[in-house]
């Protein structure tokens, strides 16, 4: 069988949290020495005993060992569809990738989908029924079902969060009618305001699809459609293209963003209007005057000088294109405020052009008289008519304030069983807790953001006493036990009838035709009005406003070691959360980066370190619900946010204290510099500017270039490969992070590793603040992997020659050489290089490291290959079909949702990567130190308001 | 059993083999050939590179147990690579190990 590969290791492993072993002693070292050199004796190669071979009894078809196998899939991720193609070796998912087929897709991932190999094996996950605490059988649960089960129809009831699985839904329904089974659910992401907003606008609940693509000029209103949505990974790359090189279509699209606090949206955007939570009706109200909708009544608005030019100017941008402007609220907003923006997009003439309306996809109170909300709930428990609660795959204790009495409300029901991934806060609030099974091991369906179904497939056999939630469903009527392939089957029974196109619809991932159908809806002006507030008032004092996590979603994610290390895009905090507060803020109260506050609302404190965050608006202290995290990390370093927000809909305001307290906590940042010292590390241009026919400026060097390499002296191979990085597409979410981390087997190393400055991605994001035209703060970002530099410092200075270039112009690391000088990461000056100061490796499950690659142990360096397995092996595969070229695609390059990142062979002058590199605005990083680069930059294009400062 | 469902059904020495087919249990084989875990030898392009497998496995028709004729070292397989023209010679550190 095959298994993650291990470098020899001198000494022990490590435990999971603390990855720094108690000081050795000489003595206790020289034992150490001792014994490795001992066991290297008996255990080396040759001379040894080695493993045996088992092979299989019967030989699958289609597998063959040492070559992976993929299968289209499609996982259900916070509700939402996400296609997804998942690779395995023999038997055992190891990668995930996006499903080009898929329309939410398009071949790029999130990096919450990218994860879910780890959570597929995360030790920690439940694998067993408990009841009370202790360890039970599901015949156990059958019975206590059925001694319950003699009382009155109607008394069982289920708590979700919207689901798009038809197959779910056709289960509910079923029970539902048998059974009189009541389906509540609750949406912890807060999209019930936006179909409520959607009613009030159109008369009847439905989810937007925005087409990006089409649009020339968008503003958001504290909006992030980039990140974090169930539509984020296509909307990125539709925008991108929308924005990048060559303009086919006239000019790039433009982007404002108006916002409460710092979103990917805003980052990436040309113009930035930082304004208080309680600030944005007026701010939306502003554009609806801009833009002339007829009957909006006058008011004042509390908004200063600045921003009601910046409004003004960005309603007139969007009014003289319409049909091609957007305008996007946060799903969040009030309804009332929502449906204003609707009434706008439409007096834009934008509905049917840059945003369609479908059917609304996820089963919701607001959208679905199948199911009930959780206030019914509530009355019904209050009540005495639930005798019986089933809580489905989600943890409502951890995902909504305390403020909503979840904890009450499970007691006062007779039964409560609990079905999830892990035993989580609500598991052991419940009588019953059983353990379901991860998407990537049963049999399923979902529905993406767009409406598009696609089929759940097992990539793994599942193993332990989990079942999936259709099973558990099943319990509740004791129904007659059937495959759940059987009863997805069943669901599709008449849209894929044939063995045919059931077949066609695993193998593609998709359902055919199945995508939602843009409804033709024109808002009901007068109600849209009769919705506005009657004054807009600016609140005195200090704001709240809260986030749905970049990385952990509504915490669901916490549980993810690579996503906790994932550099939050904005601020590059990793593990755990802060206080977001603008510089003024802080000046004016003392505050320091990482000093503890007590946070207070509404009765509750909360104890969170300051994070000062250049262009957070004034006024307005800025939360992300990450809140939790591994069950291994040090309570201190995770801090719950949830106590003060008042209930699911509150998502910041007013009436917020702020205590400054003595002590500090120091922050896990990985980028604590903003800027870039006059480098122009990232070089950018305008679009007016490359209309004139001027590019970049030169910045060549005068002087020669020098080199301690000889030139020239080196064999060439055919192919050369090199990587070029579009700074226009790219929005810095870092999906490409978790996409190498994974590819790569690199390990994640804890907080506490993080402080000392020793993560070991291989290609990170860099993060840089300049000054906008507009005067406001703009940040720029920048991934950078290992550049591959034809003249490499590294190669220079390694004693051991265990950094090599080859022939095919890749800068290698050879891990059994590098006895860990660390003069490779001293001369390198785009510090990519990464160090093992401790065997790392031990805290990753063995199971997703990726076969392909070694994994490297303490005291060893390593950095980016351009994933030299994936080329060894599409060399290996061109050579044996007899083609001359080979396609690559490095993990960071297949995952990127904006295709920002283009890898191939630059001796090719008809390759994609070639093209790139030969436009005016590619440069190099650091050029002027003459290492010839092979990762090359494609400058960013902005296309700012010619009127806004520029 | 692959073959040997057609050919040589009853000899003795198989019966290990028919065993493991009955019972559903592999058969643990001891390994002869071994390479540390960070080599990364892909049999297929030797293989069609036309290379014979006596060449590396020695003559195995005639092993009565087997045994490893070749020290499957790095020197052994970058003697044989430096042997070959240059478009093959691949003899880069990242082909083999990654």
């Amino acid at each position: 069988m095959s298994r993650g590969r291990r470098l020899p290791t001198l000494g022990t492993g490590v435990g999971r949290e603390d990855v720094r072993e108690p000081p050795l002693s000489r003595r206790s070292f020289l034992k150490s020495l001792g014994a490795t050199l001992a066991a290297g004796s008996l255990s080396g190669c040759p001379g040894g005993e080695p493993p045996e071979a088992l092979p299989y009894v019967v030989e699958p078809e289609a597998v063959t060992p040492g070559r992976p196998t993929f299968y289209a899939t499609t996982l259900e991720l916070a509700g939402w569809g996400h296609g997804l193609v998942i690779e395995t070796h023999l038997g055992r998912p190891t990668k995930v990738e996006g499903n080009p087929e898929h329309p939410a897709s398009l071949g790029a991932t999130s990096s919450q989908a990218q994860a879910q190999v780890e959570a597929l094996y995360d030790p920690a996950r439940s694998h067993a029924v408990f009841a009370q605490g202790a360890r039970a059988s599901w015949t156990a649960c059958a019975q206590a079902l059925a001694e319950a089960g003699g009382a009155r129809p109607g008394e069982v009831r289920v708590l979700s969060e919207p689901t798009t699985s038809p197959s779910l839904r056709r289960e509910l329904a079923r029970l539902g009618e048998g059974l009189g089974l009541g389906w509540h659910v609750y949406d912890p992401s807060g999209r019930e305001a936006a179909l409520a907003g959607a009613r009030l606008a159109f008369g009847r609940a439905l989810d937007p699809v925005l087409r990006l693509d089409r649009a020339r000029v968008v503003l958001t209103l504290d909006a992030d459609p980039l990140l974090g949505g169930p539509g984020s990974v296509r909307y990125a790359g539709d925008l991108a293209r929308a924005r990048r090189a060559p303009f086919a279509g006239g000019p790039p699209a433009r982007l404002y963003a108006v916002e409460s606090s710092w979103t990917l949206t805003g980052a990436h955007a040309e113009h930035r209007l930082a304004l208080r939570p309680s600030q944005l009706w007026a701010a939306a109200w502003a554009l609806a005057r801009g833009v002339g909708l007829p009957g909006l009544p006058e008011r004042a608005l509390p908004l200063e000088p600045g921003a009601r030019r910046f409004l003004e100017l960005a309603a007139r941008d969007l009014a003289a294109h319409p049909g091609a402007s957007l305008i996007v609220a946060g799903a969040h907003a009030p309804p009332a405020l929502q449906a204003l923006v609707h009434a706008l997009n439409a007096r834009l003439n934008n509905i049917g052009h840059t945003q369609e309306w479908i059917d609304p996809v996820a089963a919701s109170p607001e959208a679905d008289a199948a199911c009930r909300s959780l206030a019914q709930l509530r009355a019904d428990v209050e009540a005495g008519r639930v005798g019986t609660l089933l809580v489905l795959g989600c943890d409502p204790l951890q995902a909504l304030p305390p403020g909503e009495g979840l904890a009450e409300l499970l007691e006062r029901v007779p039964l409560t069983l609990h079905a999830g991934l892990y035993r989580d806060t609500t598991a052991r609030r419940c009588d019953w807790h059983l353990p379901l099974l991860h998407g990537l091991e049963g049999w399923g369906d979902a529905r993406g953001f767009e409406g598009t179904a696609g089929l759940q497939q097992p990539t793994l056999a599942p193993g332990l006493a989990r079942r999936s939630a259709l099973q558990i469903l099943r319990l509740l009527d004791d129904a007659p036990p059937r495959p759940d392939l059987e009863l997805v089957r069943g669901t599709w029974r008449e849209r894929l009838a044939d063995e045919r196109a059931w077949h066609e619809a695993l193998e593609r991932g998709v359902v055919a035709g199945s995508a939602g159908v843009h409804q033709d809806v024109t808002p009901d002006l007068a109600r849209v009005l009769g919705g506005l507030p009657a004054e807009l008032t600016q609140a005195a004092g200090l704001e709240l406003h809260v986030q749905l996590d970049r990385r952990l979603h509504d915490g669901r994610f916490g549980r993810s070691r690579l996503l906790q290390e994932l550099p939050d895009p904005i601020t590059k905090l990793t593990w755990g959360s802060a206080a977001l507060l603008a510089p003024e803020d802080a000046a004016d109260r003392g505050i320091e980066d990482g000093r503890l506050l007590e946070v207070s609302r509404g009765g509750a404190r909360v104890e969170l370190p300051a994070l000062i965050q250049p262009g957070h608006p004034p006024g307005v202290v800025g939360v992300s619900l990450a809140h939790s995290g591994p069950p291994t990390l040090p309570a201190a370093e995770t801090r719950d946010v949830q106590p003060l927000r008042r209930d699911s809909a509150d998502w910041g305001g007013p009436g917020l204290g702020l205590r400054v307290l003595s002590d500090t906590l120091e922050l896990a940042r990985t980028q604590r510099h903003d800027h870039d010292a006059g480098r122009e590390l990232v070089r950018s241009a305008t679009a007016a500017a490359l209309a004139r026919g001027r590019g970049l400026p030169s910045r060549e060097d005068p002087r020669p270039a020098q080199t301690l390499l000889g030139d020239g002296a080196r064999p060439r191979a055919r192919r050369q490969w090199g990587m070029s990085v579009d700074l226009t597409a790219c929005t810095g979410c870092g999906v490409c992070v978790v996409a190498c981390q994974t590819e790569n087997s690199i390990p994640t190393v804890g907080p506490a590793e993080v402080r000392a400055g020793r993560e070991l991605h291989w290609i990170r994001i860099d993060r840089y603040q300049r000054q906008g035209p507009d005067g406001g703060v703009q940040l720029e970002h920048q991934p950078v992997p290992c550049m591959h530099c034809e003249h490499a410092p590294c190669e220079l200075v390694c004693p051991t020659g265990a950094t090599q270039h080859s022939e095919d112009g890749l800068n290698a690391m050879v891990y059994n050489r590098c006895i860990g000088t660390r003069y490779c990461s001293n001369n390198c000056p785009y510090k990519v290089r990464r160090f093992n100061f401790y065997y790392y490796a031990a805290a990753t499950p063995t199971l997703a490291n990726n076969p392909d690659v070694s994994v490297r142990s303490r005291g060893v360096m390593e950095k980016c290959s351009y994933c030299v397995q994936r080329i060894r092996v599409a060399e290996r595969a061109a050579r044996a079909r007899g083609q001359r070229q080979v396609v690559v695609q490095t993990a960071c390059e297949q995952a990127c949702p904006s295709r920002a990142i283009v890898f191939g062979d630059v001796g090719d002058p008809d390759s994609e990567v070639s093209r790139r590199k030969a436009g005016p605005l590619e440069y190099a990083l650091l050029a002027e130190l003459n290492t010839r680069p092979r990762t090359t930059y494609t400058a960013r294009v902005r296309h700012p308001h010619p009127e806004l400062g520029a | 059993m692959h073959c040997h469902h057609e050919l040589y059904t009853d000899a003795a020495a198989l019966a290990p083999v028919r065993e493991s087919w009955r019972a559903g249990t592999p058969i643990a084989w001891r390994r002869v050939h071994v390479l540390p875990d960070h080599v990364f030898f892909d049999h297929s392009v030797h293989v069609r590179a036309g290379l014979e497998c006596s060449e590396c496995h020695g003559a195995v028709e005639r092993m009565p147990r087997i045994t490893q004729v070749a020290p499957l070292d790095m020197g052994w397989c970058l003697d044989c690579h430096r042997q070959q023209p240059r478009a093959a010679r691949l003899s880069d550190c990242s082909v083999c190990h990654r």
